[in-house]
């Protein structure tokens, strides 16, 4: 049973963070197309914001092994 | 863990990482020169590199927090990479692994970045000024209906302020433990070539988690320590983008 929820846990929980690090991705690359000359500054912030969007699927990894260790 | 001895496999690791500093700037130490060549001149280089995005972010008063942004970017660097160099896998029994593997170093770098980020709003603001940004009495008492508004929104902050040492903590912790992980299993599964391309991306996933924690830190010092009613710093022109994103939970 733990094993399930485990991996409810971990498929869940990441597959929304995949979509918010799509979103910013696809969105930095239009900045950068659109205005070239802000690249670094643009992927500076780009870098940053999938940083939190990436946490959060971190703490359904943790979780999903701590439910793995039980 | 080494049986019967408090000394942790990620200590020892640790202890290399230090020691590999150590040396590394005694080195480039003697070899500083106007005309820079060779290591020199590529570590003066990254450095400059490095400043110059401190600055694109925290502003010139970042500049006071550079030394401990530099720390924790190397050492979370060198503790990432030397984990992979050396073959580690994700498990207690093996002799060396990445230090930031283990969440108890982890946790103790957020916690360090932690106490600095409120010392410095502290500092900043003094004791009062700051509980006030969370505790907002003043507001409640002074604007009417919009305080209340106020009055919560400082509530609020006290969850987001306590979540940043932890999710500080978890991100750096997950991303490296799950690539051992990956890099384990890729191992048993077939052991020739397969694990070459994780190994690839764990090397990219160890510097940008190195530098997203040691941005996130200045990001977040330099939230706390920012006057809020004097902007000394011009207004950002049209085509500029302002330095800083949203910063929100999580």
């Amino acid at each position: 049973m733990n094993t399930i929820a485990a991996a409810i846990a971990i498929g869940l929980g990441v597959s929304m963070p995949a979509l918010a690090i799509g979103l910013i991705g696809s969105r930095a690359v239009d900045a950068i197309a659109r205005q070239p000359e802000a690249t670094s500054k643009i992927q500076l912030n780009m870098i940053l914001a999938a940083a939190f969007a990436e946490g959060l699927g971190i703490f359904s990894f943790v979780i999903s092994i701590l439910l793995l260790n039980k | 863990m080494m049986p019967g001895v408090p000394v942790t496999n990620t200590m020892i690791t640790l202890w290399l990482v230090s020691a590999i500093l150590i040396i590394l700037a005694l080195v480039l130490r003697r070899k500083i020169n106007m005309i820079p060549s060779g290591f020199y001149n590529f570590a003066e280089w990254a450095l400059g590199g490095l400043y110059g995005f401190m600055e694109e972010v925290g502003g010139k008063a970042a500049k006071k927090h550079f030394s401990l942004f530099i720390t924790f970017f190397l050492t979370i660097l060198f503790s990432n990479w030397l984990g992979i160099m050396m073959g580690m896998v994700a498990e207690e029994s093996g002799f060396l692994r990445a230090p930031t593997s283990d969440l108890n170093t982890t946790a103790a770098f957020a916690i360090t970045a932690f106490i600095y980020f409120e010392y410095q709003g502290i500092r900043a603001h003094g004791a009062i000024g700051y509980a006030q940004h969370f505790v907002n009495l003043k507001a409640l008492f002074t604007k009417g209906p919009m305080g209340v508004i106020d009055f919560f929104t400082g509530l609020l902050h006290i969850v987001s302020e306590i979540v940043r040492p932890l999710a500080l903590s978890l991100r750096l912790f997950g991303n490296i433990f799950g690539g051992e992980i990956v890099l384990t299993v890729a191992f048993l599964l077939f052991s020739a070539v397969l694990p070459l391309p994780f190994m690839m991306l764990e090397f990219l996933i160890g510097l940008i988690q190195a530098f997203v924690f040691a941005m996130l830190f200045l990001v977040f010092t330099s939230l706390n320590s920012a006057h809020e009613d004097e902007h000394t710093e011009p207004e950002p022109t049209k085509d500029e983008l302002p330095p800083q994103v949203a910063i929100s939970v999580g």
